[in-house]
């Protein structure tokens, strides 16, 4: 499967989905008209990549989401941990600007009741 | 035809200190484009990501939920104010639109219930809410209110106007405290 990039708009993120690689990676900010329409491609692919076991990088660097992304992104994160519970090889990181506390709550937030390898990264 | 007085307005929008409004179709392009202006004129502020965070939730309501619907070439669009004004110590977002009778006390019980929690029991709510499917009519995550609530510096303010049998007119203020003091 080659390589797909969603390329980032106004308010939408940059989307990258290696799946040769394992690598998922979601930049930018993200206030889509239709989150559940913009991300649907990512669940696609994801179902897929667990489908067939591929061992997973995801990485979230993300400035600022609303919250009908925000429930996508729980999703993303649940499916994974799922994927990790059931012995699939998956590890998350989690990026925040350096002085954007905020994020970096939202990431512990959101990871608090996962098991699957969660990192906070700041930059 | 009647003119309109600009020079009233100006003069209103300088005694209420005005930061910014939009009366109209509201699309998405509409919202990104406020958004970047609230975040340019705000940006001496050290909470210009919160109030942009709500101005977005309060933005994305109108578009899905006003009574007022239009069709363009770029998608649909929702007809409601937002105006963001400036007071001493506080900058207050306010939100207002068409909504049917029926919906319209929903919406504030929703407040009632945001308005009777502190940040931690928000927090909870938030949490709960975002893994279960959203209520029925939403058309987003079902959670926008209580994430406004827990960055709104004071209780949301939810005031309903009627406007005829079937429409009230709905007006959100949200609070926030200038932090650069």
């Amino acid at each position: 499967m080659e390589k797909i990039v969603i390329p980032k708009t106004k308010s939408s993120p940059e989307i990258i989905m290696d799946y040769k690689g394992g690598l998922l990676e979601i930049i930018g900010e993200s206030y889509p008209e239709n989150s559940l329409a913009f991300y649907k491609p990512v669940f696609e692919w994801l179902d897929k990549c667990i489908q067939d076991k591929v061992e997973l990088k995801v990485n979230f660097k993300l400035n600022y989401f609303n919250t009908s992304s925000s429930k996508c992104v729980i999703d993303l994160l649940d499916r994974l941990d799922k994927y990790f519970a059931n012995s699939g090889i998956a590890s998350i990181k989690w990026y925040y600007e350096e002085d954007d506390d905020d994020m970096m709550e939202t990431g512990e937030e959101f990871s608090s009741d996962l098991k699957v390898p969660f990192q906070l990264v700041y930059y | 035809m009647e003119s309109l007085n600009l020079y009233k307005q100006y003069v209103e929008y300088k005694d209420h200190r005005i930061l910014l409004s939009f009366k109209g179709a509201i699309s998405q392009e509409v919202v990104t484009e406020f958004g970047s202006m609230i975040r340019t004129s705000l940006s001496a502020e050290t909470n210009t990501k919160k109030i942009f965070a709500v101005f977005i939730e309060l933005a994305q309501n109108i578009v899905r939920y006003s009574v007022e619907q239009e069709m363009g070439p770029y998608g649909n669009s929702g007809v409601g104010i937002i105006i963001l004004r400036e007071k001493k110590d506080f900058f207050y977002l306010s939100s207002g639109n068409l909504v049917q009778k029926d919906t319209v006390q929903k919406v504030k019980n929703r407040c009632d219930i945001v308005n009777g929690m502190n940040k931690e029991e928000l927090k909870a709510f938030y949490q709960d809410k975002i893994r279960k499917p959203p209520e029925e009519g939403s058309k987003g995550a079902g959670i926008g209110l209580i994430d406004i609530a827990r960055k709104s510096d004071d209780n949301l303010k939810c005031e309903i106007a009627s406007v005829d049998d079937v429409n009230s007119f709905l007006t959100l203020t949200v609070t926030f405290k200038k932090e650069n003091q």
